[in-house]
């Protein structure tokens, strides 16, 4: 598929735009009698909620619609390959509003469509219309279970909440190490996320009885099983930032935090397929600094929004919940990225990037006691399930585990920060944020980012070395020695000097032919051996065909007849009879060298615009040679002659003899009989078109 | 809260090819070769992806822009947004940014326009390094000075090489990583992860040995556009579509 076809547009209408939306626009709306999905905050008393500005409802239902219709449009199959033209969406929203003075501006739309573009590769446009009063798009607020609500004055952060180790952390720097009263701010998606948040935030309110923290959370439910057709959400975070901003304005701090290491932040590629936002850029640092930017627009005093973890890694991050003195809740919270997988038994898959991440992380740390292999579903470091269940390991497993910790590697590898450039220029995307942030310049951004990642790879080196002790190295000796899926097994010795199925796989090849022969066809007694593209050999009987095949082989781009073949294979003295044949083209042939002869025309041309003159001087050789061909072979006026009985028959015995090879290799291996089909020209003129192939004959 | 989303190769008949020249341990250039047949329309669709092409332009002309008297004036121009003469890191920036403003006006990005733009800073970040004094520190006076450099001939080759190199490395291991970590292991192709990073770096240096054919005439088509004044926009697309075709049959020798 052509990356330049023009992508759909999905056109989303909003709040009083729905109801002049197009046909086709998907329309959300919360209000009337059915509703296309509802939003609930919970922890703001409805009262105290009467003085959020409008412009930041606005924000907030702005935020949910645009996190619906990234539910309702499919970004394709994780294994489809478009070259990301369904991945990349567009979306023209025209959105009702209550303040039109503060969205309709240039300004602001370029903000928000630069900044969800960063975040989710999506393409969108904004329009902004009045929002009727007689349709209030109503957001729920209410209590978060029996907590009272609380007097907003008081405190000193507003922070992102999700239950995972990052946010945890923050959270218990800032109340348990600051003792400061902090607004915990959560996205309530499932019942068992909801729970895990509820027990952690208890747990830090019995270690900090005097502490107030409140807990506001949203959740929203989509009405429609259209809206949920897509599970990335890689806009989630706007949601987040759009009701954290909000309820930092209400209580008149000017920052929010989110809380999340480093290396997941910049979430730089584990593997070169990762292309653009299939890394989320939840807390990338250009994404912040766009909500910064939106934020700012909307208040009446800028408004920072702050990642303290930038640059520090996972297992630093666990050093820092260890100073805070609340290490032994880490068991308690929860990174997993596949949340629909989790079970109470088991709340971490253990495959997903950040289960592993944090498996190895707190290796690294020396804090693994804290971590239990329980926790997770699949135990990567022994291969294993808990339980001794099936399969351990699937082949995305496989991929998201070996190219986590090779990633790591080329980050302990790095010798600078340039280097870091070099390798992923992807860190380019993050300086500015930075520099911004924290009022640096780009190389000093650069620097820290450099640091972080190469502290990482440092420490998952250190914790991976530490899986290879005695009795591993022992048991990977032995054939079953030790679990297929089990890291150390996953990543081979790390350097010992054992290549188990390599060496046996070369040595089986030995006997037949060199090891390190990617193309052979060499005759052995009754038998050929053909290896192709350096794979499986295959070992067939003689026939004649392969016999041809050969000889074609050892003459790449010579025209050969077929009497010079059969000569060959009858023993006789062989007779060349190669262009300079007596006998005449046919029409087949000769329409197929005019044909080349364009081609190579156009390409002469076309070497001659770009200034290459070795290619040019190439290809005339090659024009010249078939225009002396034609001349030679073809009658009065380039007529064909008549073909004789001879050499007929010549012609059909070679061809089909080489056709029935080709089709007796298909049946062992198809790619290398398309090969032989595309490369060999039968008739009664043959040839090899490949010179670049080296054959071991 | 990071997600990485990861994919398979489809078991087409073609990349049921490459996935058995993986399995099998084949060398670099045999995967290349093969992986090549299998993504041909993809790669011929990059002299067509406007986002390849203005990643290209913009290569075209810093030089230029490090020749005349205002850098990031000049700059500026280009779309490439610095308040002064730029470090290594702010210019690799600057250039990311502008290229992703360019896709954002135009509605239009690619994963091969995100390879073109990754190898626009890598390329020229990988000359730069090399070059720049770094044991004091890099001044912005050092970085104008080896961009301006690169407008003769001969060096524009050389970034062009690199260009050519490291956006053909990144288009082939876009599908090769899909597979080749599954390959990894006690008992597979790849029984360590050494083996594994070998394997890549192979590719790397197939991929830097093909890129030489560009190398050979990139630099006189730049200094003859220069001299004409037709390094334009609209003139990206034929160059571009002859290099990746050179590139192309470059990487399929020796498969």
């Amino acid at each position: 598929m052509s990356s330049s076809l023009p992508r759909s547009v999905r056109h989303v209408a909003c709040g009083s735009a729905a109801r002049s939306a197009p046909e086709d626009a998907l329309r959300l709306k919360l209000h009337g009698t059915s509703p296309s999905f509802s939003v609930d905050v919970a922890g703001l008393d409805q009262q105290l909620t009467t003085r959020v500005a409008p412009r930041f409802r606005d924000l907030i239902r702005l935020a949910s619609y645009v996190l619906v219709a990234d539910q309702a449009v499919t970004r394709g199959e994780e294994d489809s390959l478009d070259l990301g033209k369904r991945w990349r969406r567009e979306f023209k929203f025209v959105v009702g509003v209550e303040d039109l003075n503060v969205w309709d501006c240039d300004e602001m739309r370029d903000v928000l469509e630069s900044t969800l573009h960063t975040l989710t590769d999506d393409f969108y446009t904004f329009e902004f219309v009045p929002q009727l009063d007689s349709e209030p798009e109503q957001l729920n607020f209410g209590a978060v279970g029996d907590d009272p609500f609380l007097p907003l004055e008081g405190f000193a952060s507003v922070q992102l909440f999700s239950g995972g180790m990052d946010s945890f952390t923050g959270a218990a720097e800032e109340i348990l190490g600051s003792d400061r009263d902090v607004i915990l701010v959560s996205h309530r998606s499932a019942t068992k996320t909801w729970k895990l948040q509820r027990d952690l935030i208890d747990d830090l309110r019995q270690r900090a009885p005097s502490r107030r923290i409140l807990h506001v959370a949203v959740s929203m439910v989509k009405h429609a099983k259209e809206l949920r057709r897509e599970r990335t959400q890689r806009s989630r975070s706007f949601l987040y930032a759009a009701l954290a901003g909000t309820v930092a304005n209400l209580v008149g701090l000017d920052f929010i935090r989110f809380y999340e290491n480093g290396i997941v932040g910049m979430n730089l590629p584990v593997l070169p397929q990762v292309i653009g936002t299939r890394a989320t850029r939840t807390t990338h640092p250009e994404v912040l600094r766009g909500f910064s930017k939106i934020l700012s627009l909307l208040g009446s005093q800028s408004m920072r929004v702050e990642n303290p973890f930038e640059f520090l890694s996972r297992a630093e991050v666990a050093g820092r919940l260890n100073g805070a003195g609340a290490i032994d809740v880490l068991s308690k919270t929860v990174s997993c990225a596949h949340v629909h997988k989790s079970s109470k038994m088991h709340p971490h898959c253990g495959v997903c990037s950040q289960c592993v991440d944090r498996r190895i992380s707190m290796l690294a740390a020396g804090f693994a006691e804290h971590d239990p292999a329980e926790g997770y579903a699949v135990d990567i470091l022994r291969g294993q399930h808990p339980t001794g269940e099936g399969d351990v390991l699937t082949e995305r497993d496989r991929t998201m585990i070996v190219g986590y910790v090779h990633a790591a590697d080329r980050f302990r590898d790095l010798a600078s920060p340039l280097e870091l450039q070099h390798r992923y220029p992807e860190v380019t995307r993050a300086l500015l944020g930075l520099t911004e942030r924290y009022v640096i310049d780009a190389d000093e951004a650069l620097r820290r980012v450099y640091e972080v990642h190469k502290r990482h790879g440092d420490g998952v080196g250190r914790a991976v070395e530490t899986l290879f002790d005695s009795d591993t190295v022992r048991a990977l000796r032995k054939p079953n020695g030790i679990p297929a899926d089990s890291l150390p097994a996953l990543l081979g010795a790390r350097g010992l000097g054992m290549s188990g199925s390599h060496q046996q796989k070369e040595e089986v090849a030995l006997e037949i032919v060199p090891a390190d022969a990617e193309h052979v066809f060499r005759r052995q007694g009754q038998n050929w051996t053909l290896k192709y593209r350096g794979g499986k050999p295959l070992i067939m009987k003689h026939t004649k065909g392969l016999n041809y095949i050969s000889f074609l082989f050892r003459h790449p781009s010579e025209e050969l007849t077929a009497f010079a073949l059969i000569d060959l294979d009858e023993g006789r003295e062989v007779g060349r009879h190669s262009l300079s044949t007596s006998f005449s083209i046919d029409a087949k042939t000769l329409s197929s060298v005019k044909g080349k002869m364009r081609e190579l025309k156009s390409a002469l041309a076309d070497a001659i615009e770009y200034c290459d003159d070795a290619g040019a001087a190439r290809i005339r050789a090659e024009i010249e040679t078939l225009e002396d061909y034609v001349s030679r072979e073809t009658g009065l006026g380039g007529k064909v002659r008549r073909e004789s009985p001879d050499r007929k028959r010549a012609r059909s015995s070679v061809s089909n003899a080489i056709t029935r090879a080709i089709g007796t290799v298909r049946k062992e291996h198809p790619a290398f009989a398309d090969y032989l089909k595309r490369q060999i020209q039968t008739g009664f003129f043959l040839q090899y078109r490949d010179v670049s192939t080296h054959w071991l004959l | 809260m990071g997600h990485i989303r990861l994919g398979k190769l489809p078991r087409t008949r073609r990349w049921a090819e490459v996935v058995d020249l993986l399995g099998l341990g084949a060398g670099s250039a045999a995967v290349a070769a093969a992986t090549l047949d299998a993504a041909e329309a993809d790669l011929r669709g990059a002299p067509e992806d406007p986002a390849v092409l203005h990643a290209f332009w913009l290569l075209t002309q810093l030089p230029d822009a490090a020749r005349s008297s205002d850098f990031a004036g000049a700059l500026r121009d280009i779309g490439v947004q610095v308040e002064s003469a730029p470090t290594v890191a702010e210019l690799g920036a600057a250039l990311t940014r502008a290229i992703d403003r360019h896709a954002l006006q135009q509605r239009n990005m690619s994963d091969l326009g995100e390879m073109a733009q990754l190898a626009v800073v890598q390329s020229l970040t990988g000359l730069l390094q090399a070059r720049v004094p770094t044991l004091f520190g890099t001044t912005p006076d050092d970085v104008r000075s080896e961009v301006a450099k690169l407008a003769t001939g001969k060096q524009f080759g050389m970034l062009a090489k690199e260009f050519f190199a490291g956006f053909s490395q990144r288009f082939l291991t876009y599908y090769t990583s899909r597979e080749l970590p599954s390959h990894v292991g006690r008992g597979r192709a790849f029984p360590e992860l050494t083996d594994h990073e070998a394997f890549n770096q192979a590719l790397d240096i197939h991929c830097q040995q093909a890129s030489r054919i560009v190398e050979t005439f990139a630099g006189t088509w730049y200094s003859k556009s220069r001299y004409e004044k037709t390094l334009t926009p609209e003139r990206m697309a034929g160059f571009v579509g002859y290099a990746l075709g050179k590139m192309r049959r470059e990487l399929r020798r020796g498969g």
